[in-house]
């Protein structure tokens, strides 16, 4: 205790040294951190600059090399919503052209294809399905084949053929030639409709038809 | 500046050191007015750290012989071995384990040496302790005689060192092996003898003393190093004999200051150059005292170190902050460098391309749009109709007749293989995969009958092998099964026919039945 008090003046200097130190110290790295603070907020904000600056020359390289076939795709109606009136149109034209005699069908409710993957390999839309199954009797299979054929051609719409299967109808008569109806073969058919819509468009889960 | 307090029991001399050199000297009497004087002395000077140095007849050195044990107990036994002995000695005691008993108990030999009468130094403390002198320790002389004996460049096993510190002193201390064994104060009364004659008495004495109390055997030989004036010399040597068992060496003060390299300036006893060997003791730890008598010493200590560390702190402090803020600076202008850049590409991106935004923020779209109709548009080549016709063609080389083709069912898939038969198929209306970069494939299955009637069965299960060969032989298919035949002759499969001699009883579309299931390979995505 008595050194203590002996050494008073020391250990007060000494305190008021510390707190000097303390001070100086934390006023310094205060203007330190705020340093990096800019300098990080300073490189972030180049970082943003440049990838805006590159996307948007990526962007308009994409939009050189495919903004001419975009724009038949979407004036062929091969891109954008359902057409499923033009659909069913086309379907009605080419079974009255190719003088199908009997052509049912039928759409399915469209579905979002919302696999990660597909998503991730083409940014920037979203992709429907819709089902479509055709039963046909048909006088011969090359009908099957006139009518997918137009439908690809005329159709407002882009789909594939996921499965068919055609049946021979029993006849009376061996050879198709000699036969007397029109209904020589089978057909049943599924088609898959692809809409592709950009991704800001959301419509609604529920098939709509325009 | 180092102060060496040179205490021989009647007066206390101190001495001044600056490096080597003593630059002062002062000398106090004992008495009233010595003691006034040395306040005095001590009020005017600096309050520099002093040392003790005492050169006392009251100091006894003893061996003792105590069991071996650790350091603790080792000094309670010697505390206990000082309280029967010198009861006002505690705090002024000084012990060395010297060595081990080789046979018996192997008890420790231990050498202590202790101020028998510490009251002496009284008079001389209390003004220090009033004035706040800071003693840093007490040096006992004779101890430091080694130090000295180093100087006098002796192989010789026993050295006894004969020195004058003041007139009316004389210090004999014995040295074997270089270590200190004993030591001897003896009051120098030249009225009685002159100075060699007492010495040579004096050294015989002593030589009696250490054989009586078994420092050396009778008949061992000892070199006497007598260290003095050289005035002195000529005297002393006239008296001093060498012997067969003693031999005498003289060291004029000079010449040990030489060897020591101090400067006493011409002091007339040895008390100058054992201040100085005090006065190099590289460590503040002297050999008596206690805690009480150095509080001052420690306080000092105390107060540099909290002096220092506050101007180290401040330092330290101003040193990182003086870092930190040249950094700071260093990252201004690097931000300041990223800033002009942000805003040279910023521009260029409002010069060229900010008005496009609308366009290029259907970039993805287009592309997305157009990769993946091109993909479907692809996939359509893959048709049943592309299958019909190239099976057809498959059919027409093959040159195959009699039979019918009565149902084709075309599934356009991504699978490898065919699945297997006992599987329950899977809803084949699954949408295609169009990120995959597998090849699209047709799965078809081709029915019909083979007219057994006409052939029959033999002949109609070749027929059906030979459709399968003709599509096993393409290149592009993948794999081919034949799911059922005229006649399963598989040894899983069970057969249940009746023989009949008339083949044209049998029903074609019934037993001629065949299922073939075909892989082709489409084309790639």
């Amino acid at each position: 205790m008595m050194m203590l008090k002996s050494l008073r003046n020391e250990l007060i200097i000494f305190l008021l040294s510390l707190l000097t130190a303390v001070i100086i110290l934390l006023l310094s790295h205060g203007t330190l951190e705020t340093a990096e603070a800019n300098k990080k907020q300073q490189s972030s904000n180049l970082e943003n600059t440049k990838n805006r600056y590159h996307t948007a020359v990526n962007h308009k390289r994409i939009v050189e090399e495919f903004n001419e076939r975009y724009s038949i795709l979407l004036n062929n109606g091969k891109v954008g919503d359902d057409n499923r009136l033009n659909w069913i149109d086309s379907i009605e034209k080419a079974t009255e052209q190719f003088k199908i005699p009997y052509v049912k069908y039928r759409i399915d409710q469209r579905k979002q294809l919302t696999d990660n993957t597909l998503t991730q390999k083409f940014p920037g839309i979203d992709i429907y399905s819709s089902s479509m199954q055709l039963e046909m009797h048909l006088l011969h299979e090359g009908d099957l084949y006139s009518l997918l054929n137009n439908l690809q051609k005329n159709v407002r719409g882009i789909f594939d053929v996921q499965q068919c299967s055609i049946r021979k109808n029993r006849l009376h008569k061996t050879s198709i030639i000699e036969s007397t109806t029109d209904k020589n073969f089978a057909a049943v058919c599924t088609l898959s409709w692809y809409s592709i819509l950009p991704r800001a468009n959301k419509p609604a889960v529920k098939g709509r038809q325009s | 500046m180092k102060r060496i307090f040179y205490y021989s029991g009647y007066r206390l001399t101190v001495f001044h050191w600056q490096n080597n050199e003593c630059i002062a000297t002062y000398a106090f009497n004992p008495g009233e007015e010595g003691i006034d004087k040395f306040q005095t002395y001590l009020k005017a000077t600096a309050n520099t750290p002093v040392r003790i140095l005492v050169d006392l007849i009251e100091e006894d050195f003893k061996k003792e012989t105590i069991p071996h044990v650790g350091a603790a107990d080792r000094k309670a036994i010697v505390r206990r071995l000082i309280k029967r002995q010198y009861r006002k000695s505690k705090d002024f005691v000084q012990y060395k384990v010297l060595e081990r008993e080789k046979t018996g108990r192997k008890d420790d030999v231990l050498l202590y040496s202790v101020l028998s009468n510490p009251e002496i130094l009284e008079p001389w403390l209390k003004p220090m302790q009033a004035t706040g002198t800071a003693i840093s320790g007490i040096w006992s002389l004779p101890l430091l005689s080694p130090k000295l004996f180093k100087k006098l460049n002796t192989q010789a096993k026993n050295v006894l060192l004969v020195s004058q510190q003041v007139p009316s002193n004389l210090r004999q201390t014995f040295i074997r092996n270089g270590r200190f064994e004993s030591s001897r104060s003896a009051v120098v009364n030249l009225e009685d003898a002159p100075l060699g004659e007492y010495i040579a008495n004096e050294v015989e004495q002593t030589i009696r003393f250490l054989s009586n109390q078994r420092h050396i055997g009778f008949d061992e030989k000892i070199e006497v190093h007598i260290i003095c004036r050289q005035t002195d010399i000529s005297e002393i040597t006239s008296r001093c004999i060498d012997t067969g068992l003693r031999s005498f060496h003289y060291h004029n003060i000079t010449d040990m200051e030489d060897a020591l390299n101090c400067d006493t300036h011409s002091a007339e006893y040895t008390n100058g150059i054992y201040s100085y060997v005090c006065a190099r003791q590289p460590l503040s730890i002297g050999h008596y005292g206690n805690r009480k008598l150095f509080s001052h010493y420690y306080e000092q200590l105390t107060s540099k170190a909290l002096y220092v560390a506050s101007a180290l702190l401040v330092l330290l402090a101003t040193i990182f902050s003086f870092s930190f803020i040249s950094e700071s600076v260093v990252l201004d202008e690097e931000a300041h460098t990223l800033y002009q850049q942000a805003i040279v590409i910023d521009n260029t991106y409002q010069k060229n391309l900010a008005q496009l935004e609308p366009q290029l923020k259907q970039a993805n779209l287009m592309r997305s749009s157009v990769l993946l109709s091109d993909n479907i548009k692809k996939a359509y080549a893959i048709s049943p109709l592309a299958f019909m016709n190239r099976s057809s063609r498959i059919i027409d080389t093959s040159h195959l007749t009699d039979y019918e083709i009565t149902e084709f069912n075309w599934t356009l898939t991504q699978a490898k293989q065919l699945s297997d038969n006992k599987q329950k198929r899977k809803k084949t209306t699954q949408a295609i995969d169009y990120t995959k970069p597998e090849s699209l494939n047709h799965l078809s299955k081709i029915s019909g009958f083979v007219y057994v009637s006409k052939l029959g069965l033999k002949s109609a299960f070749n027929k059906v092998d030979s459709l399968q060969t003709a599509f096993r032989n393409q290149p592009a298919v993948l794999h081919v099964r034949a799911n059922k035949l005229p006649v399963d002759t598989r040894p899983d499969a069970s057969v249940d026919l009746q023989a009949n001699t008339d083949k044209s009883s049998l029903d074609d579309a019934g037993s001629g039945q065949f299922e073939i299931e075909i892989l082709m390979q489409g084309n790639k995505l």
